[in-house]
């Protein structure tokens, strides 16, 4: 069985429900509607980004559904990329961000995981400086409050 | 500690400390961008970034210094020389590792049997009061009172003191103990000599940059209210501990208090259901705290008082181990103490194997921990006064 997604830019995508419930958001339409041949709209989803989202989805189709796991280290690890979904993550920022609202929006929790991991992998091994630079933000710190945050840090600072 | 911790912690927010309820950020630009994206994504995203990026990345604008100060990253703050030095380097992880093998964690390692319960290096007396208690109590078999006077030095019949009312440390002790440390004191080579650092090490420059972190967590009062577990280890500064108890009163939803291996002053526990840190505006009280443990703390207490209070055997033991300054001990109607345990304290048991089956049996793991879990907190009011010798964990624990 197949269903068609409708993209914000009126672009239709005809793919297998299998597929498509990859998405809990999807999935919950679909199960709210029942039986139904009609399109189902993705207003905040452009084709381009869509066309990225049915890929990864197209690829996990058959993964275990992700459940949450309790771990010893309560920060999570961002290293543990499978190879495919990093280079499937090798876009441009702008792309990057957009496919992690999609995934947001339409719920699909690996995909999710995987674009902010990709995000944290690119804040690593940076200093603020070259973070203010990749990601367009302006300190607005005064110098003061710099040195205030750096004497802060400095308990836990990598030694 | 620095001269201007207070300084730090009087001061007014700073714009990249105040409005962290508000996850505002500045308005997008044209593409989408890291600072256009929803607050609960860029938490997620930093969720990813172990501790030191995360804190540095404080540092990039006061948008990001005001995410990484959300609630969501500061449930547990764990702050010891073994979290912060790489294992087998540093100074400190040396020094942290030597003294915890000083120590003897968890009270079963060899030689921690011969640790003395009470050691006193002054003329302090020590006062039982057990009035209700006494009157009620069996008396013990002479045989098992010459042992426990043997084990604690005193010649079988001689003038020992008197459990039921007051009991000098007798001088053999005391020149026994002198004798000890002054072996110690003489002997670079001796595995117990514990290398005390400077008074401005760099070590106490991280305690005071925590101290910092930690006041600058308590002025978020929501963030404060999410921190629910905090383990403190090795900490040195006499003079900032003071002010870190007075922080940590901040974190009043606080489940979970760890401090290990530290000095401890100005600690008070109020005399009542619950623990409480004394402020000068008036006692704040963890209402929900259920752990309280002081592994391997050398306590700089001068006066206890565990008036009819249910403090048991290992407790005490725990307590008196890490007291070296203690010079009172009230512990009237204390009916979860053993009549032994009363006796060999009073007498100043060498062995802990000496306070019979309910106190080995209970105590080789307790003993090592004044930590009380569970539902019924032991309801003491200690008090600390400020020592006038140096960091006081060494005298009352090493053998």
């Amino acid at each position: 069985m197949t269903v068609i997604l409708v993209s914000s830019d009126n672009q239709d995508f005809k793919v297998d429900k299998e597929v498509a419930e990859r998405s809990i958001l999807i999935k919950n339409m679909l199960e709210d509607v029942g039986e139904s041949d009609s399109p189902i709209p993705l207003p905040n989803v452009t084709s381009a980004v869509l066309t990225k989202v049915i890929e990864y989805c197209e690829h996990h189709r058959n993964d275990p559904v992700q459940v949450p796991e309790e771990t010893d280290d309560p920060r999570k690890r961002s290293n543990d990329i499978e190879e495919w979904d990093m280079k499937f993550m090798q876009v441009d920022q702008e792309m990057l961000f957009e496919i992690i609202l999609a995934a947001n929006y339409l719920d699909i929790k690996p995909l999710l995981d995987v674009g902010c991991k990709t995000v944290a992998n690119i804040i690593k091994g940076k200093t603020p400086e070259e973070i203010r630079k990749a990601f367009n933000i302006v300190n607005d710190f005064t110098p003061e409050e710099e040195a205030q945050i750096k004497k802060e840090n400095e308990w836990a600072e990598d030694r | 500690m620095d001269v201007d911790m207070h300084m730090d912690m009087e001061a007014k927010p700073t714009t990249a400390q105040s409005g962290t309820s508000s996850l505002a950020h500045p308005p997008p630009l044209s593409t989408i961008s890291l600072t256009s994206l929803p607050s609960e994504i860029v938490l997620q995203v930093l969720s990813f970034l172990p501790l030191p990026i995360l804190l540095a990345f404080r540092l990039v604008s006061t948008w990001t210094n005001t995410l990484v100060l959300e609630p969501v990253f500061w449930d547990r703050l764990e702050f010891s020389k073994q979290l912060l030095f790489k294992v087998g380097g540093g100074a400190g992880a040396q020094q942290s590792q030597h003294r915890r093998a000083n120590l003897g964690l968890g009270g079963t390692e060899v030689g921690a049997g011969k640790e003395s319960v009470f050691q006193h290096s002054s003329d302090a007396n020590l006062i039982v009061h057990r009035q209700s208690l006494a009157a009620t109590s069996p008396s013990p078999t002479s045989s098992w009172i010459e042992d426990t006077r043997a084990a604690a030095g005193l010649d079988a019949g001689g003038a020992g003191p008197s459990v039921t009312i007051s009991a000098n440390i007798p001088r053999s002790i005391q020149q026994q103990q002198q004798h000890q440390q002054d072996t110690l004191s003489t002997s670079p080579t001796s595995s117990t000599v514990i290398q005390r650092q400077p008074k401005h090490s760099p070590w106490t420059k991280i305690e005071t940059s925590f101290l910092s972190f930690l006041t600058r967590l308590a002025h978020n009062p929501r963030t404060a209210r999410g921190v629910r577990t905090i383990v403190l280890e090795d900490w040195e500064g006499a003079e900032s501990v003071q002010v870190l108890w007075t922080t940590l009163s901040a974190f009043s939803k606080l489940q979970t208090l760890i401090v290990r291996n530290s000095v401890l002053r100005h600690l008070r526990f109020h005399q009542s259901n619950d623990y409480s840190i004394d402020k000068d505006d008036g006692a704040t009280t963890w209402t929900k705290l259920l752990e309280l443990n002081f592994q391997d703390c050398a306590l700089a207490l001068k006066k206890a008082s565990f008036i009819h209070t249910k403090i048991q055997d290992e407790d005490l033991i725990a307590l008196l181990r890490r007291s070296p300054e203690l010079e009172e001990l009230r512990l009237d109607q204390c009916y979860g103490l053993t009549v032994r345990a009363l006796e060999a304290i009073a007498f100043g048991d060498q062995s802990p194997a000496s306070f019979g089956d309910g106190v080995e049996g209970q105590g080789a793991d307790a003993g090592g921990v004044l930590g009380v879990a569970g539902q019924a907190p032991m309801t003491t009011m200690m008090d600390q006064e400020v020592q006038t010798k140096g960091s006081g964990y060494s005298s009352g624990v090493e053998t």
